[in-house]
């Protein structure tokens, strides 16, 4: 219920008053947008949530240029939800039929798609086409998110104009054994550079695919493209646990002895994806995540018979209580990648605080509190 | 320390004031405006309100700063009952003495109201104060603003269970320690959790 301001809004002590109800508005999210000193990536084409600096951008435009989507809503194109199976068959079908208008049914091609239904007339077309036969059960399951294997099954049929299953020579990525029923599929992807797995060694089969990595599917098969397939295993960190610190524990900082003979090794290293703020007090940094900037760092690679009783006592310095919820916490630890390529333990910002800093606090450009 | 929200903070007060149909001012004290029944029952309001250099509202130890509505419903409240300087203080990882100067221990007690969602949009998890230490300013006798009383020493002290939280949210009460760091025998700690005006409680 909104409450007209009464006359005593004009009371000589107003000031404070607007302070801790600005702060109040502020720190609960009202005028942080655009309003700070963190800037969101530039949007890609139409879509205001698809920034450019994701390697899918380029195939969400073309998707849209192409008049394939117009996006889940007004310019929303939601690039990491996953895919439903009937956004599939809908967009192959625009792909197969450009210009055209959306098609209509005039039966219901599985039980639970009636005629009426939006894209019953898509999935009429793919089951003539004889993209999908259904569930086993008859159904179609409209709404249900469509598997990595799934795809891969569809776009070979459309490509290939209902060729049979293909056979499966060689294992294509780490996950998919020549003996799985969409082994062929995957091969056939990976042959015809449409993929090039979640990391070049594995495929991810069952999990679903987003809508971000079926536009670049959908691109790949109308223009191919060369994609990089080379498998690199990621790295394995040294020791069991690894600390990333940017602050008062590294290395000729005030807290640096919290580490001292606690770890097997240490190193400068970084954690992209994050801005480095102080408060007014400058005796600390926090590091905010998200963003394209980078924090600096090193990154000290725990004694395993001693990384618990360590990690215990920098949560005790950081004020972390890893029993609370991170609401409220002023520094959180989360497991990061960083440029080692490995995770490493990081005290972030919790998520009240990094709102904080960005409305209070001032960000460090070169993310590093050497360089102040 | 740049404040890049300050002129938003300026050209918006008036509109978020409206927006949040919150027009009263902060009590003079405790219970000007309606308390809260949980919070008890303090003595009325017969002093006048002072003011301090700083534009704070000058509060005395014990005696608690309040947010109220329009329609007196109580908001906000914050006491500073106790600030003590010490030489010491226990450190979290107990390996550390203080840097410089001496410690100002402030013990904190702090509520927001269930209701203050009311009075924004936002969903309740979203609404809260911070109650950090970068929010605590402290002049000295002459009113002049201290700096560096945001240590990492002070930080450092206390375990957490005895600390205040850094933030309080709709329907909680808290009370902890506050640790700042002075050189200042005496002086006053304010409240300003938007770098303005906010409340005052004078220590020494």
């Amino acid at each position: 219920m909104r409450r007209r301001p009464s006359p005593k809004a004009r009371h000589p002590v107003r000031t404070p008053v607007i302070a801790l109800v600005c702060l109040a508005l502020l720190t609960a999210g009202l005028l942080l947008p655009g309003a700070g000193p963190a800037r969101a990536a530039e949007p890609c084409g139409p879509f205001d949530d698809v920034p450019t600096n994701i390697p899918h951008c380029k195939n969400i435009k073309w998707l849209s240029d192409e008049g394939i989507t117009e996006g889940m809503s007004k310019r929303k194109f939601a690039p990491t939800k996953p895919a439903s199976r009937e956004a599939i068959i809908a967009f192959l079908y625009r792909i197969k039929h450009p210009g055209e208008p959306e098609p209509t049914c005039t039966s219901a091609p599985f039980p639970d798609v009636p005629t009426d239904y939006k894209f019953c007339g898509h999935i009429s077309w793919a089951k003539t086409e004889g993209l999908t036969d259904g569930y086993s059960d008859g159904t179609f399951r409209p709404r249900n998110p469509v598997s990595r294997e799934a795809s891969a099954a569809f776009l070979y049929r459309y490509a290939t104009d209902r060729a049979p299953r293909p056979n499966c020579s060689s294992s294509p990525f780490q996950d998919v054994p020549t003996g799985h029923e969409f082994c062929g599929y995957i091969q056939w992807l990976k042959e015809k550079q449409i993929t090039g797995g979640m990391d070049g060694c594995v495929y991810g089969m069952k999990k679903r695919t987003s809508r971000a990595a079926m536009a670049t599917f959908l691109k790949r098969v109308v223009i191919p493209e060369p994609v990089d397939q080379e498998c690199r295993p990621k790295p394995t960190r040294p020791t069991k646990q690894a600390l990333f610190s940017y602050g008062t524990l590294m290395k000729g900082q005030p807290a640096a002895h919290y580490l001292n003979g606690t770890y097997a090794s240490y190193a400068r290293s970084s954690l992209k994806g994050a801005d480095l703020y102080y408060s007014s007090s400058r005796a600390f940094p926090y590091a905010v995540i998200g963003g394209s900037n980078t924090v600096q760092g090193e990154v000290y690679n725990l004694h395993n018979s001693t990384a618990n009783a360590t990690i215990k006592k920098t949560d005790a310095y950081e004020r972390y209580n890893p029993a609370k919820p991170a609401t409220g916490q002023a520094y959180v630890r989360k497991q990061y990648t960083i440029k080692q390529g490995y995770t490493a333990w990081v005290y972030v910002a919790g998520p009240q605080q990094a709102a904080w800093l960005k409305s209070n606090g001032t960000r460090i450009p070169s993310g590093d509190w050497l360089r102040r | 320390m740049t404040r890049p929200h300050r002129s938003l903070i300026a050209a918006a007060s008036a509109a978020l004031l409206a927006a949040a149909g919150i027009s009263a001012g902060i009590a003079g004290g405790a219970a000007a405006d309606n308390p809260a029944p949980s919070l008890g029952d303090p003595a009325p309001d017969s002093q006048p309100r002072t003011m301090s250099a700083q534009e704070n509202l000058a509060k005395d130890l014990g005696e608690a700063g309040a947010l109220v509505s329009d329609d007196g419903a109580e908001i906000f409240r914050l006491t500073v009952t106790s600030a003590e300087r010490a030489s010491a203080c226990p450190s979290r990882a107990n390996e550390l003495a203080p840097a410089a100067g001496e410690f100002l221990i402030l013990t904190v007690s702090a509520h927001l109201a269930a209701e203050a969602t009311h009075f924004t949009d936002e969903a309740a998890g979203d609404v809260y104060f911070p109650l950090l230490p970068e929010t605590f300013r402290v002049t000295g006798p002459a009113g002049t603003v201290l700096e560096g009383v945001h240590t990492r020493a002070a930080w450092e002290c206390f375990a957490d269970e005895e600390l205040l939280p850094s933030f309080i949210f709709p329907g909680e009460s808290v009370t902890g320690l506050l640790v700042l760091e002075t050189s200042a025998d005496q002086g006053a700690v304010a409240y300003m959790p938007a770098g303005a005006a906010g409340w005052e409680w004078s220590f020494g």
